[in-house]
């Protein structure tokens, strides 16, 4: 995982989720630059899309967190092959615009194309893993 | 903009317990790098 936050709020972030994969510290966030994740718009942040996925959320009994920290930078994932080769690289639209692990997963597994980006953001735990 | 198919950017960036990781570390494996938006 990579973040833009500064590294004793990743540390604490670690403690409370339990992660066991590295969380990569990125302060100038030159990475994301690099892979074209920018500052999201107003109604990429709050459009309907993420409205219907933190609905989705509460539905599932989840409880949603004020959110604190820069909401306009973007997110995203990318999948790099063993040869060091991008093969899925996605940048989020906004909060709700994630691809699912699964199908992550499934291309790793079987060349599957990963699915396009449902209404739901992944909780956590669930964000990124070395495959 | 996709990079799909090309070279994965190279970086030298600490974990959260200061340990250095670049891409080259992980060749030979699939690596997922999943970008958060923030952390609060």
């Amino acid at each position: 995982m990579v973040t833009f936050e500064a590294g004793f709020l990743a540390r604490a972030y670690v403690e409370e989720t339990g992660l066991t994969w590295p969380v990569l510290v990125g302060e100038s966030r030159e990475l994301y630059r690099a892979y074209g994740m920018l500052a999201a718009g107003f109604w990429d942040i709050w459009g309907p899309a993420t409205w219907i996925a933190y609905f989705r959320e509460i539905v599932h009994g989840r409880r949603l967190k004020k959110s604190s920290g820069d909401i306009h930078q973007r997110g995203g994932d990318v999948l790099i092959d063993p040869q060091g080769i991008v093969r899925f690289h996605h940048v989020g639209s906004g909060p709700a615009n994630r691809p699912p692990v699964d199908s992550l997963l499934r291309y790793v597994e079987e060349g599957a194309t990963p699915a396009p980006m449902p209404l739901v953001e992944r909780g956590k735990g669930e964000t990124g893993r070395r495959v | 903009m996709n990079l799909k198919n090309k070279l994965a950017v190279d970086f030298e960036l600490p974990d959260s317990d200061g340990k250095l990781h670049r891409p080259a570390d992980y060749r030979g494996s699939w690596l997922l790098l999943v970008f958060h938006r923030h952390l609060g």
